[in-house]
This record gives C-alpha cells, sequence and structure tokens, in this order.
C-alpha cells in the first residue's frame, strides 16, 4: 500500500499529527485486541475475572478511551492467559500494522493452546467434582476429539475415552485370539465397560493407549506405551497386541 | 470514499474547514478511516454509533481537548464493503446531532447515486 505509506510520509512531517495518529492507533488496537480476546465471553465475565466492573470493560473496549492503566492491562493479559508486551517502536513500523490490522491479526493463542508448550501444558487435577484436569498428551487430545485446556465431566471424558477404545479393539481384531489387557488404566475403568466387553466378545486383546488415568484425569506421558507399572491385567489371558500390518 | 458537491469540493474536508478542525483530530479521523479500510467497522469498536434505522451511522472521534468530530456515513451504497462520508456533524454541549444533518446526508446520497462519478477516495488530512 504505497498510497499509505505516501499519505503518512507528508502527513507525518507535523509533529502533532504524527503523534495524533499514533496515539490513536495504540488505543484502537489496545480496544480491538480485547474485544477480540474476549470472544464470546461476557463483558460482565471478563469484568469479574480481572477485579472490575463491565462498565470498565465497555469503556477499554472504545477506541476513543485513552485512559487504560497498565496494571489494568497486566490483568487482562492474565485474564487471557497471555503475556502483556510494551515496546517502544519507530513510526515506521505503523505502516505495516496499519495494513493488517484485522481481527484474525488481533487473536492470540492462550497459553494452553500455545504449541510451543503443548507437552507441558498440565495443569493440577480440578478439585471440582465432576471436573477433570486438561490433558497434555496430542495423540490422546486428538483420539478423544478434544483440546488442550477444556474442561469435561468426568463421565464425558471417559465416554469419549471408552468409544475410542471400542474403535482400537475393532481395529486390532484378529480372529483367535484370546486375551485381554488395558494400559495404563487405573482406578476408574471397571470391567463392565462397552469396550471390554466388545473386546471379549471378539476374543481378543484390547490395548487402550489412553496412558496414565488416575483419579479421573488424564496425565501426560511423552511415550504412547505406558510404564509395566502401570498395567493393570485384568485377565489372566492378558496378551499386548501388535497392530496386524 | 468522500461525496463532492457540484464543484467537486470534499465536502468532508470541506467541513473540517469550515468547523476549523486541528490537523490532529483530521489525523485521527483518517487512522479510522484507515482501519476500517483494513480490517472493516468491527475493528473499530466504540467508533461508529447508527444514526437511524436507514442505516446512516456517524463516526465518533474524540480526543481529550479536542473538538470531537462526527461525518455521518452509510454503507455501500454500490458495494457491500465500501462506506462512503456524506456529511459532517456539529457536536452541541456534548451531543451528537447528527439527526440534524440527516436531511443532507440523504441529499448528498440521492445526488451520489444518479451521479456515481461524484465520489471519490480522498485523504482527508
Amino acid at each position: 500500500m504505497n498510497e499509505l505509506r505516501d499519505q503518512l510520509r507528508e502527513d507525518f512531517q507535523n509533529e502533532d499529527a504524527r503523534y495524533a495518529y499514533a496515539e490513536g492507533f495504540l488505543n484502537a488496537s489496545i480496544a480491538a485486541q480485547i474485544k477480540t480476546l474476549r470472544g464470546e465471553m461476557s463483558q460482565q465475565d471478563l469484568a469479574d475475572k480481572v477485579g472490575t466492573k463491565q462498565s470498565g470493560i465497555s469503556r477499554l473496549e472504545n477506541v476513543g478511551y485513552s485512559a487504560w492503566k497498565v496494571e489494568t492491562l497486566r490483568k487482562l493479559a492474565r485474564a487471557f492467559g497471555l503475556r502483556l508486551r510494551i515496546s517502544f517502536e519507530e513510526f515506521g513500523t505503523l505502516i505495516p500494522e496499519i495494513e493488517n490490522f484485522r481481527k484474525g491479526t488481533l487473536q492470540r493463542r492462550r497459553f494452553q493452546d500455545d504449541p510451543v508448550f503443548e507437552e507441558q501444558a498440565v495443569k493440577e487435577p480440578e478439585t471440582e467434582e465432576g471436573a477433570v484436569a486438561p490433558i497434555a498428551h496430542s495423540g490422546i487430545l486428538k483420539g478423544l476429539g478434544l483440546r488442550a485446556g477444556e474442561y469435561f465431566p468426568e463421565s464425558d471424558l471417559i465416554r469419549r475415552a471408552m468409544e475410542r477404545a471400542v474403535e482400537r479393539v475393532q481395529s486390532y481384531a484378529q480372529p483367535g485370539i484370546a486375551g485381554l489387557g488395558l494400559q495404563g488404566i487405573s482406578g476408574v475403568v471397571k470391567p463392565d465397560i462397552p469396550a471390554l466387553e466388545a473386546a471379549d466378545e471378539a476374543k481378543i486383546a484390547l490395548v487402550v493407549n489412553i496412558d496414565l488415568w488416575r483419579q479421573g484425569a488424564l496425565e501426560s506421558n511423552p511415550s504412547p506405551k505406558t510404564s509395566p507399572a502401570a498395567t493393570r491385567p485384568l485377565n489372566k489371558h492378558y496378551t499386548p497386541l501388535q497392530k496386524p500390518a | 470514499m468522500d461525496e463532492q458537491d457540484g464543484t467537486f469540493t470534499n465536502v468532508i474536508r470541506r467541513w473540517l474547514d469550515e468547523e476549523n478542525i486541528a490537523l490532529s483530530q483530521r489525523s485521527r479521523l483518517q487512522l479510522q478511516i484507515h482501519l476500517i479500510e483494513s480490517g472493516g467497522p468491527e475493528v473499530v469498536p466504540g467508533c461508529i454509533v447508527p444514526v437511524n434505522e436507514e442505516g446512516f451511522c456517524a463516526m465518533n472521534i474524540v480526543a481529550k481537548g479536542q473538538t470531537p468530530i462526527t461525518p455521518v456515513f452509510c454503507y455501500g451504497p454500490f458495494t457491500d464493503s465500501e462506506i462512503t462520508l456524506l456529511t459532517g456533524a456539529p457536536i452541541q454541549n456534548g451531543l451528537l446531532r447528527a439527526q440534524d444533518v440527516l436531511p443532507i446526508a440523504r441529499h448528498n446520497l440521492e445526488i451520489l447515486i444518479a451521479n456515481p462519478g461524484r465520489r471519490r477516495r480522498e485523504r482527508i488530512t
């Protein structure tokens, strides 16, 4: 957009004009990004998270508002799962920032969704009844159709895991093989679950790589294999299977 | 896009001149126009105020210690991805008087629809 560059080159010769433009852009960036990052969350919910009033969030989301405080922005950054960056910039960098100013470029990933930290993004299990901790193993997440950082009722997670387990049993099915085993499941899964029934019916071994599942929470496990200590044979004929070629 | 009058004077620039609007305020208005061009009206929350059910809106450009400026515009009228600044509205005693200038906005829009060539994409600084 050479036209923009040409115009700003001329306009910015006036000091008042260039600072008005740059400061207006800063205010607009803050307002637009807060609104974008808030997404579906209500202003009241965001206000509750940062300890302010809904009207305060409404003001911050107005491009004409300039009395924001760094401390408030710091709290907002934390509420969004992001870091706050403040830096001094050259005027020339405004041009690409203006050209790329749209909702998509204002969006940021929360820490839990940041691929750089995906493997480490494990939280302690929630103590709240009926909730489970976010799970980090990308294979598990993909397998169960979940996203890192999302919370699910424990029953829903078990159901998803078992549906996945049934699929795996079916994909591993080999005629004439008896035996049953679950890898890495402890404490939660009972022998009467649909997956075990399906495996039993198919007379095959069940190998479910849903890793370490303890007390309702799935934990990270970088390896798809679970340790022998975590293995809980449910059948004396336990025979782990290799997926057929 | 700014509507031009019969003498091919940019009506928005003329209004800014008549109101004696400082360059810094024009610069703020120009910024909002650039941002809307880049990301659409949703990227300038709080800046756009609906004026009536006909679809006329106003931009609200405010800055501490400066005269607020409020150009009235409409979406279109020729494509979905454009807006057209039609006239300016005064603010008196802190109240936007966009209703007062709606007849002018309507008139300018009618002229523009009849004469699309009267519209130009021009800077207002």
